[in-house]
């Protein structure tokens, strides 16, 4: 027995001390190989992995292994804001560009310019848009790289609309018509598609895609949260974009009720599936839809369509650019390393294959310049409505300011509140944060 | 290798070397996290700024004046409520049925039963989802077949769904700890019974359920606290909508602490959490009376 509770006791101490070794991570590396831990998408993961067998390659004596983490969208942030925030982070990273100012102004990333100047000048200033600089460049530092560009977009079935002979949606009253035709009994049995034609995120599961998608709608009646740097979220076109948005769910019923708790990537599922005859959209989705349709790049063009967010009584058809960002952190021990690969993997021959790969937009002059129209008709079309794009606001306080919209959104579809208070309400409480942040 | 812990065991008392790995463990994984949620819940720190001030008592304020609070609270009222009376019931009422299930395949239906709770809390909520789909879901798909009209579960029914899914996962842990207990009853007492004339539910009433009185208590204790605890599930079902719904306390803390990355007011949550945790405790007990521990003891 005695023999037993002391084996026993050992054991026990042994599964201590294995544990408190996890804990702390115990190891090391070899000294000629670097490890760089990376937190990416699994879109771009075949990019940064590019990226790091170029660099071995051309420098054999100062290897690299990649310690990549691969998660989706939606849990990107968490992970990034509580390894940073754990004091963890890792040495690169995949970030949106609205998360950028918070990130930068909490001193967890570092200042890519001071890192490699000439690179800074003569490359970045030089071929990036200035649109994007805009967001990448605060306090005149630069703060991350954006791989691509993107933007939101309506998907509509072209081969539908066209055996109806419907024209695509513009405005407002067309997406309300179309759907209402869709609606039918006889057209439903005809397509097969669902009792809601048009499929949209309307609720805080969708997160930060709700505001990218929808934002455009509020630009697109001349409302929007801020104009000229001025708070404009409580004004009458915002309220009618609001009704508008709750009438598509409880008046006209084209849009399902249960869109407030759609995930972000809903909306493409039904489009893709044939359930819905228009979706909104962003157009780094063109891949997902294939995938789920089984659509190859004919087939695609010859079924769907795609526009701007269709126009408001005062307004245009909008949309948003996004895209998201390389950034290095300031706790990284290997910052150099890391913005060698970084650079690599933005580098315009890497960039181009991975935009090609994925359908995205260049953010690099020399990329949109050289895009062939004939090859690549969808990327060289939707690269003109870059124009009529803007961006969400870049400020450290954007994350609880998409929040406020997501909940403002999400309370009126409901009927929690009326569109007038939801608007005052929000703007109180943006007024509110930024005078905090002050 | 004994002869190191012989040696060991003359320097320090040997039952302390005992406890000392579990009291580390227990202290570092359990006792440190409860006292740091604490202190942080007198704090208005955020995951993303460096330094934090001491704000005392301001956060437990804007909590009990915070109107999300008392709408989180009646949700996890009823959740708790809903997913605990059921799976009580229900467990009890399965548990009953395999015990008396006089037939060999007996092990394939506990299996079956089994089968639920291996899964895990968020595997649950996607499979769930699935079914649930307003357009490509099984529910509306078998009702349609009966001539009903689709429903969108998620929006109108929310929080019946969520305990129903809730319920379909956690009855298993209830059936399981019934049907060991009932095993464990004498025969000889439910004989007894019989030869005074006592029907079923006579057996039922003044056997079987004063017999389970401390499996009941354990299983009440339980179920409430990981029910009250958990939101995996109305994470992936409903993400607390709609309009904040199905919002129970632990989603609204993560919402706090990991969306909105305000873990001074997301630990002022847990901290209350962990104080209504205590009151369901001892309320459980004062309920079944303290005797309950002791006289399963002897």
């Amino acid at each position: 027995m005695k023999k037993f509770t002391n084996t026993g006791m050992i054991v026990s101490w042994l599964i201590l001390a294995g544990t408190c070794l996890l804990f702390f991570e115990c190891g090391a590396d070899g000294e000629k190989t670097t490890t760089i831990k990376v937190i990416n998408q699994s879109r771009w993961a075949s990019n940064i992995e590019k990226a790091v067998d170029q660099w071995n390659a051309s420098n054999p004596e100062r290897r690299v292994k990649l310690d990549q983490l691969v998660i989706g969208y939606p849990q990107l942030k968490n992970k990034l804001m509580t390894a940073a925030g754990a004091g963890q982070p890792p040495d690169l990273s995949l970030i949106d560009y609205v998360w950028l100012a918070a990130f930068a102004q909490a001193g967890h990333l570092a200042p890519l310019d001071e890192i490699d100047r000439e690179w800074f000048i003569n490359d970045y200033k030089k071929d990036f848009f200035p649109v994007f600089q805009q967001g990448e460049v605060l306090d005149g530092h630069l703060w991350g790289v954006r791989t691509q560009t993107d933007m939101a977009l309506l998907w509509y079935r072209k081969d539908w609309l066209s055996q109806e002979n419907i024209s695509p949606p513009e405005t407002w009253q067309d997406l309300v018509r179309i759907g209402k035709h869709f609606q039918k009994a006889q057209v439903r049995e005809q397509f097969g598609n669902s009792q809601f034609p048009l499929a949209m995120p309307l609720g805080t599961k969708a997160r930060e895609t709700l505001v990218y998608q929808l934002l455009p709608l509020f630009w697109s009646n001349n409302g929007g949260i801020f104009r000229n740097g001025e708070l404009i979220l409580d004004s009458q076109q915002n309220v009618e974009t609001l009704k508008f948005l709750s009438g598509l769910v409880n008046d006209h019923k084209i849009v399902s009720p249960e869109a407030i708790s759609f995930e972000w990537n809903r909306a493409l599922q039904l489009f893709a599936t044939g359930k819905a005859a228009m979706a909104f959209g962003g157009s780094y989705e063109k891949r997902m839809i294939q995938e789920v349709s089984g659509w190859n790049d004919s087939e695609f063009s010859e079924r769907v369509g795609y526009a701007l967010i269709p126009a408001g009584p005062d307004g245009q058809p909008s949309t948003t650019a996004g895209g998201m960002c390389y950034v290095v952190y300031e706790g990284s021990p290997h910052k150099e390393l890391a913005f060698e690969i970084l650079k690599l993997a933005v580098s315009p021959e890497n960039m181009k294959e991975f935009l090609l790969e994925t359908y995205q937009h260049p953010p690099r002059k020399s990329i949109a310049e050289t895009l062939d129209e004939q090859k690549y008709p969808f990327l060289a079309q939707t690269t003109k409505y870059l124009h009529k794009a803007r961006t969400r606001p870049s400020s450290p306080e954007y994350s609880d300011l998409s929040d406020l919209i997501q909940e403002m959104i999400e309370n009126v579809i409901t009927g929690e509140i009326e569109p007038a208070s939801a608007v005052r309400l929000a703007s109180e409480e943006i007024l509110s944060l930024m005078d905090q942040s002050e | 290798m004994n002869s190191v812990a012989n040696h060991l065991s003359k320097l320090i008392s040997r039952k302390y070397l005992y406890l000392l790995p579990a009291v580390l463990l227990l202290g570092t994984f359990a006792v440190y996290p409860v006292f740091q949620a604490l202190w942080m819940s007198f704090t208005d720190m955020e995951l993303l700024r460096e330094e934090f001030n001491w704000v005392g008592i301001e956060n437990f304020k804007r909590l009990f004046n915070d109107p999300r609070f008392y709408t989180s609270l009646k949700a996890t009222l009823w959740f708790v409520g809903g997913s605990v009376l059921l799976q009580y019931l229900m467990g009890m009422a399965g548990a009953l049925i395999l015990h008396n299930l006089r037939i060999k395949s007996v092990k394939y239906f506990r299996a079956a039963i089994i089968l639920p709770f291996a899964f895990s809390e968020l595997v649950v909520g996607i499979l769930w989802l699935r079914i649930l789909d307003s357009e490509f879901g099984i529910a509306n798909a078998m009702i349609q077949l009966f001539g009903g009209s689709a429903q969108a579960w998620l929006y109108d029914w929310a929080m019946p769904a969520a305990i129903l899914v809730n319920v379909w996962w956690g009855t298993t842990f209830s059936l399981l700890l019934f049907e060991a207990a009932l095993k464990s009853i004498p025969e000889e007492w439910y004989e007894s019974g019989r030869v005074d004339g006592g029907g079923r539910w006579y057996l039922f009433r003044h056997i079987t359920l004063p017999s389970l009185k401390y499996v009941t208590f354990l299983d009440l204790v339980y179920i409430t606290l990981f029910t009250i605890n958990t939101f995996g599930i109305l994470f992936v079902l409903t993400f607390g909508g709609p309009s904040h719904q199905t919002e129970v306390l632990g989603l609204f803390m993560w919402k706090q602490a990991f969306r909105d990355y305000s873990m001074g007011y997301g630990s002022t949550i847990s901290v209350v959490l962990f104080a209504i945790n205590i009151v369901l405790a001892v309320s459980y007990l004062k309920l079944f009376g303290r005797g309950v521990l002791v006289e399963e003891r002897y």
